[in-house]
């Protein structure tokens, strides 16, 4: 009887260790297919007579300023974790620089990638765009950039080819933030569509205060597109609570729309419309919409898309 | 001083949210005292400014700034102009700006050292330097500091100014970078900067008037404006050389686009630190030199 005690605390405990043992590989495996092991083979040693330095710098949430200037804060802005960064170098043609930025999530790769392009075109990675001397794209959590010191005919070549080549090795997709989903299509211009967290990345791309009127923080997500004709406006943010959708709501109203109240609605000015909702943890508003009509239409076109998912 | 602005203020005071910095600015002077004197700023321009291979002449760059100086101090010769600044006594930190897409430039580093060094100050007295300030032994006992640094929009605090240029004289720069870097004007009341800054240059060879994200720079948007921008006050000679880079991106987007993120610690550093003057009526500009193609 002992005995048999004893091989049943036994066979319990190797049951245990194998349990332990499967989650632990299994979440390995998980996290590979999610995220791949940043080092010097993400990048070819040579390409089109470009020869890859031997050291590879990192810079973390701490560091990022002793690679770029204030700059940095537009990655903090975001859920930032690494920048790995690569160098090029060819006789008589400018250095070529390699960032491979683990931006923390999906979401907020995509959302730094979005809030620093201007036109948009798909194959390398989710999405790119190659600006001049620049290349940047964003694929799975990963924000990458390859840029040149200036650009020659040469390097026009080598910055999409290098590019490609970092993408095969990347996670092969991510999601981009579910509320963009909800977006109504018609007039939406997609290239200015931005996801961003904190009021100052908010002002960039559209000024409303000099002060947090919004009470935005690292924790809210926020949405903003832009429709044509117009521009118009459709900002949406997504509070932790209800609460702070409340406190922010009232903020809003007191400071910038006081004449929108009580029905939401107001003409800021000769042909700018403006209308807010609060749907639960949810603030949304329109912003310059050129008539009455076309901002409640909007307001209800998003507002219809978002509750249906609920 | 007015705290909160919004975008209705803009809308409100021009028609259209576009002017940004400069209505920011009226909207807070509206509640300031009077100034009574101008603050001096110098635009000087010249066509052989950059040389063929698109650098900086050494040699134009020096008649530019002696030529400045002369507008500025309205003296006989640059050396003279010099003298009523430095003291062959003073030990003389420069102030540059590396950035490597768009550095000070060693020209004009060179052209401020001469001129330096003719008023008598000795070699061993002279530094120039930009992120090894804070531990530069000249630097930390430095009398006077010439500010010199090219001028180009900024991701973060909407342009590169000669009022950010003092960020390095702090360990903890992150620390001024909340709501665009509006505190930027408090650390010229620091020990080891206050009052002793003597010259502002805002180099406008190549500005850069545009740039998306925090990959800021594409040379598409440089332009051979061979200037620079001289005086005592930085904050009016910032004022003058955002109001140019505003007045390029008008004539290059044919539409007002305005500087994002609103620098408004140029305001901030008028307003609040009381470094000088924001206020373009307040503002003597004295142009010298070429003036086509001068926008201002």
């Amino acid at each position: 009887m002992l005995n048999s005690t004893k091989g049943l605390y036994y066979w319990r405990f190797i049951y245990r260790v194998l349990l332990i043992a499967m989650i632990a590989f299994a979440g390995c495996d998980n996290d590979k297919m999610d995220k791949v092991v940043i080092n010097k083979s993400m990048v070819p040693d040579e390409i089109q007579g470009w020869i890859l330095r031997e050291k590879i710098e990192t810079y973390d949430r701490e560091t990022i300023f002793n690679y770029i200037d204030g700059a940095g804060e537009v990655y903090l802005a975001y859920g930032f974790q690494k920048v790995f960064v690569y160098h090029y170098s060819k006789t008589d043609e400018p250095e070529i620089t390699v960032e491979i930025f683990d931006m923390g999530s999906d979401e907020d790769a995509f959302g730094v990638f979005s809030y620093s392009r201007e036109e948009e075109e798909t194959g390398i990675g989710q999405g790119y765009e190659f600006r001049g001397n620049l290349l940047c794209s964003w694929q799975g959590h990963y924000y990458i950039c390859v840029l040149a010191d200036r650009g020659t005919d040469e390097t026009e070549n080598v910055i999409p080819s290098l590019a490609e080549t970092i993408d095969r090795k990347l996670p092969a997709s991510g999601s981009k933030p579910k509320l963009i989903g909800f977006l109504p299509a018609e007039g939406l211009v997609s290239q200015n569509v931005r996801y961003l967290h904190t009021f100052p990345c908010l002002n960039y791309h559209y000024f409303l205060a000099n002060e947090n009127i919004l009470k935005l923080d690292s924790g809210t997500e926020v949405i903003l597109g832009e429709y044509q004709p117009g521009p118009t406006y459709l900002l949406v943010i997504k509070y932790d609570s209800k609460i702070s959708a409340d406190t922010a709501y009232r903020s809003f109203m007191e400071n910038y729309a006081p004449d929108a109240v009580p029905t939401g609605t107001a003409e800021i000015e000769k042909g700018k419309w403006l209308n807010i909702k609060q749907e639960n943890m949810y603030i949304i508003i329109v912003l310059d919409a050129p008539t009455k009509e076309q901002a409640v239409n909007l307001m209800s076109a998003f507002r219809n898309k978002l509750i249906s998912s609920n | 001083m007015k705290r909160l602005i919004t975008r209705r203020d803009f809308i409100k005071d021009t028609g259209c949210a576009a002017l940004g910095l400069a209505v920011g600015l009226s909207a807070m002077a509206k509640e300031d005292v009077e100034k009574t004197s101008l603050a001096k700023v110098v635009l000087i321009r010249d066509k052989e400014a950059i040389s063929a291979d698109g650098g900086p002449n050494g040699e134009v760059i020096q008649s530019m700034l002696d030529r400045a100086m002369v507008a500025l101090f309205d003296c006989e010769n640059p050396v003279e102009c010099w003298r009523r600044i430095i003291k062959p006594d003073d030990i003389v930190g420069i102030k540059t700006n590396e950035w490597n897409y768009l550095p000070t430039t060693s020209e004009v580093e060179q052209a401020i050292k001469k001129r330096v060094k003719d008023v008598g100050v000795e070699e061993r007295n002279i530094a120039i330097a930009d992120r090894g300030v804070l531990n530069h032994p000249i630097f930390k006992k430095a009398t006077s500091l010439i500010n010199a640094r090219p001028m180009r929009t900024h991701a973060w605090a909407g342009v590169g100014s000669l009022i950010k240029n003092y960020i390095m004289f702090v360990p903890d720069p992150y620390n001024y970078h909340g709501n665009s870097c509006e505190s930027l004007g408090s650390i010229w009341h620091l020990p080891l900067v206050k009052d002793k800054t003597r010259l502002n240059i805002l180099v406008m060879l190549t500005p850069l008037f545009y740039g998306v994200g925090a990959h800021h720079f594409d040379p598409t948007y440089t332009w051979k404006y061979k200037g620079l921008l001289v005086g005592t006050d930085p904050v009016a000679v910032d004022t003058v050389g955002l109001r140019i880079i505003q007045l390029k991106r008008k004539e290059y987007f044919g539409e007002d686009r305005p500087v994002m993120p609103v620098a408004h610690h140029i305001v901030f550093a008028d307003k609040k630190y009381g470094l000088g003057t924001g206020d373009l009526d307040k503002i003597d500009l004295i142009k010298v030199g070429f003036m086509e193609g001068i926008l201002i």
